[in-house]
């Protein structure tokens, strides 16, 4: 034909003004959309599992730190061992608890920053992973879980773990707030507490452990 | 049809050979040429030709059809699209092909750039707007959903004010609180060292019918201005356990204890939450099925604060 055609413009007359920029924008923005979609697919990496989603927000600390969360502050004042734990409450009876592990006594303190805070069952994670809680054979009210943790002072308990000898090396603590409401909250506070068990300690630990630990009940 | 009349026997002739001493008749094409009218007919080389609309008459074409000229078209610039403005004028035509690179060919691209780089700044503008709108309302609508979720459980209080010893009027119900210190309660002993027990008294009265029907427990809280609250235990009250004998104008009591420390006990606040539910005075189960999710429940966000 005799029309001119539009494959054959840009070869006669590269140096056009109005087609560079266009080939140039076109390439930029091909670059720009390739970075947008590297930078989406990047941030998918960086955002959080489905366990991770909702998951405590943890304050980590030592034995006699104060460890503050968002909404209280907690402390561990000592660890002791023991092969049983004598409960004796207020009239006097005394109840003995045993166990074929040993019993880790975890003197703890605590106090609120605005609002009553009541603990859940004391958790202790276990140095190859695994979690253990509060054991039941001690009465409640010693827990360190029964008692309201109010602002203004410290609230003191106990958190009694029945373990194996195994798991005392690289244990913690952890204490968050009861799960009390329907819905699960999600990012609750918890505060985890070394105990300072590393391979001397563990055995430092067992070497004090009493036969006996003498829990008094309060008032 | 027109001629001279036939004349009679001449000779031998062909039912459909042509007379002899009649004009040819025009050929059917230019072109081709007649056929001798002694010759023999013979099979010529066939011929197609194209359909012809002839009714109604073709419109008389106004302009030269494309293929007619042989004036080169200029090229069309791609972009932009847009009608080249009245100002510039239309390219002249050129008897040769115009060459890119000469005046009129670099000239009538470039015309329209003008008058489309307004509408593109306009485009891109609209095109940033567009964008912000939508990731503003991308973030706003969930936040908005969950802003209203968290308050159908944390509603946003409205606090009532109630001059110290005097008394707080909520939903036909008037309510009073008093506040004691104590350092020693019987029954639970002395207070720890910094703190002191706090003895509550809530008294409610039913100011009419609607009121008793709002008999429900209140939340009773103890906080200080400064926000930090502590436990306040509802130790009994002396409401009747019928709700027939619950009389209008007849004060009942909450007794309430808490635990403060000692430096904010004279300053802490007696915070009560009136219940929001309606509790008919007699009204069997099948009456209560009946009656349940009927009724819009109202938010239990009004507060009597009783100043000390």
């Amino acid at each position: 034909m005799s029309t001119v055609t539009p494959e054959r413009a840009p070869a006669a007359a590269p140096p056009r003004p109005p087609r560079p920029p266009g080939r140039l924008r076109r390439a930029g923005a091909l670059l720009a959309g390739l970075a947008l979609a590297a930078a989406a697919v990047a941030l998918q990496s960086a955002a959080p599992e489905p366990g991770e989603r909702g998951a405590p927000l943890t304050s980590t600390g030592r034995v006699g730190d104060e460890v503050a969360a968002s909404r209280f502050t907690a402390r561990v004042e000592a660890v002791h061992a023991a092969r049983s734990v004598e409960i004796a409450d207020a009239a006097g009876a005394v109840e003995t608890a045993t166990t074929s592990g040993i019993f880790v006594v975890v003197e703890a303190a605590a106090t609120a920053h605005r609002e009553p805070q009541k603990f859940g069952r004391p958790v202790l994670l276990s140095g190859d992973g695994k979690r253990y809680t509060a054991t039941d054979k001690v009465d409640s009210t010693l827990d360190i879980a029964y008692p309201y943790v109010q602002p203004g002072w410290w609230t003191e308990g106990v958190a009694v773990f029945d373990v194996p000898v195994t798991a005392l090396t690289g244990s913690r603590i952890v204490l968050a707030p009861g799960g009390g409401g329907f819905i699960g909250e999600a990012y609750p506070p918890e505060a985890e507490i070394d105990l300072g068990l590393d391979d001397a300690g563990t055995q430092r630990l067992i070497a004090a452990a009493k036969d006996v630990h003498r829990l008094e009940a309060r008032r | 049809m027109t001629g001279a009349p036939p004349p009679e026997h001449e000779g031998p002739r062909d039912w459909f050979a042509p007379r002899r001493n009649r004009p040819a008749p025009p050929a059917p094409h230019p072109g081709r040429p007649a056929p001798s009218p002694d010759a023999p007919w013979a099979p010529g080389p066939r011929r197609v030709f194209p359909d012809e609309q002839v009714w109604p008459p073709p419109p008389r074409p106004s302009r030269e059809e494309p293929g007619a000229s042989t004036q080169p078209f200029p090229a069309v610039p791609a972009v932009p699209a847009v009608p080249p403005a009245p100002a510039v004028p239309a390219v002249p035509p050129a008897p040769a092909a115009p060459l890119p690179g000469t005046p009129s060919a670099a000239g009538a691209p470039r015309a329209p750039v003008p008058a489309g780089a307004a509408p593109r700044w306009r485009r891109t503008a609209l095109l940033a707007c567009a964008a912000l709108l939508t990731t503003a309302l991308a973030v706003a609508i969930p936040a908005w959903e969950d802003y209203r979720f968290y308050r159908s459980g944390n509603p946003a209080y409205r606090i009532h004010p109630v001059a110290p010893g005097g008394t707080g009027t909520l939903m036909h119900v008037a309510w009073r609180a008093e506040v004691e210190q104590a350092d020693s309660l019987p029954g639970l002993g002395p207070a720890k060292p910094g703190r002191k027990w706090l003895k509550i008294t809530v008294t409610r009265t039913s100011l009419d019918t609607e009121g008793v029907l709002r008999r429900g427990a209140p939340v009773i809280e103890v906080r200080h201005p400064d926000g930090r609250a502590w436990r306040a235990e509802v130790t009994g009250n002396d409401l009747p356990p019928e709700a027939a004998e619950h009389e209008v104008g007849t004060a009942y009591r909450y007794d309430v204890v808490s635990v403060v420390p000692g430096d904010v006990a004279g300053q802490v606040e007696v915070r009560v939450i009136p219940s929001t539910i309606r509790m008919p005075l007699e009204e069997s189960t099948a009456e209560l099925l009946k009656r349940a999710g009927t009724e819009e429940v109202e938010p239990q966000d009004r507060v009597l604060l009783f100043r000390r």
